[in-house]
């Protein structure tokens, strides 16, 4: 950042000043133009924030309670790239079959069938995804 | 007792006797600091969403619990489910406004002649402007920018709920703010 001064980075860190700290920081202010221009829009940032936060409320540990007390599914199904990819691979393979069953049985053993044989396995092959126990 | 090793036996306590007792202490121990995180990555615009959001995260972290073996501090474990529920939350959020605008007609011209409401009028949209422009600088600068001018939290704190080192939250003001500044510029709302 062009101009930037460190003293600014030094008032950030100590957070609040007092005494000494503070009338040094505003003599350091009068003299310099790149921290007075950072505060200014530090002040327009914070009005900018002019809502006070909320609270949590006085219920909040009852409130808690009542929801763990109450049965929760343990996992809600959830579309996942697993599954968008198993259906894909799905589609794919159900489109070499439908492919491969309109060759000739002769053309299955010649190269062009065995590309196709291959071809519909590399593409099942995210099935394996959907067996449990295989974590992504 | 350090705070990290009584969190670890809270949660070995709890594990144990499935006494609510001690998830309470943990909840009592961390709801405030949950909070303000929560807080800081949805802003003002859902903050009314935001307990309920807490409330997630501490039903996620205690079905969750047994997956937790310490091997990361619990305060840290907790923050990272907080953070990521809201993000989500934050995602729904966007969706459902853009929605409501694509859906919204135009809305009337508000004509007032009372100077103060007008002064209001003006700030307030400032202050729209100002969330808009934040909500599309990226993560974790936006979360960063409203935790330390919004809610006023000091860098340690910063840091502890976003698990990296002070010096890396001065960083991401830095960043943040030289974001938000060329997003409000290219709106328009600053030269």
């Amino acid at each position: 950042m062009n101009g930037y001064c460190e003293e600014y980075d030094r008032v950030v860190d100590r957070g609040t000043l007092e005494g000494e700290q503070a009338s040094r920081w505003r003599e350091h202010l009068r003299t310099c133009g790149s921290c007075r221009k950072q505060v200014a829009a530090d002040a327009s940032l914070r009005e900018g924030f002019a809502a006070a936060p909320p609270e949590l409320s006085p219920g909040f540990e009852a409130r808690l309670h009542q929801r763990l007390d109450r049965p929760r599914s343990s996992g809600r199904f959830r579309p996942s790239w697993r599954w968008t990819l198993a259906g894909y691979a799905t589609a794919a393979t159900l489109a070499s079959i439908i492919i491969l069953s309109r060759l000739p049985w002769e053309s299955l053993v010649a190269p062009r069938g065995l590309v196709f044989a291959l071809g519909a396995l590399v593409l099942a092959s995210p099935l394996v995804l959907l067996v449990p126990g295989v974590r992504s | 007792m350090g705070a990290d090793t009584r969190d670890a036996e809270l949660v070995r306590r709890y594990l144990e006797s499935r006494d609510l007792r001690y998830f309470d202490e943990l909840v009592a121990d961390y709801r405030d600091r949950v909070m303000r995180l929560v807080l800081s990555v949805l802003g003002p615009e859902l903050a009314n969403d935001a307990e309920d959001v807490v409330q997630e995260t501490f039903l996620r972290a205690h079905d969750r619990l047994e997956s937790f073996r310490g091997q990361s501090l619990f305060g840290s474990w907790l923050y990272r489910v907080a953070y990521n529920r809201a993000l989500d939350h934050r995602r729904m959020g966007a969706r459902r406004e853009r929605r409501a605008q694509e859906s919204a007609a135009d809305p009337p011209a508000m004509v007032t002649e009372d100077a103060a409401a007008t002064t209001r009028l003006i700030a307030g949209e400032r202050n729209r402007a100002l969330h808009q422009a934040l909500a599309r600088v990226p993560q974790p600068y936006q979360t960063t920018l409203r935790a330390f001018y919004w809610l006023e939290l000091p860098l340690a704190e910063i840091a502890e709920l976003l698990g990296v080192a002070p010096g890396t939250v001065k960083s991401y003001l830095h960043r943040g703010r030289a974001r938000l500044a060329r997003v409000l510029q290219k709106e328009g709302f600053v030269e």
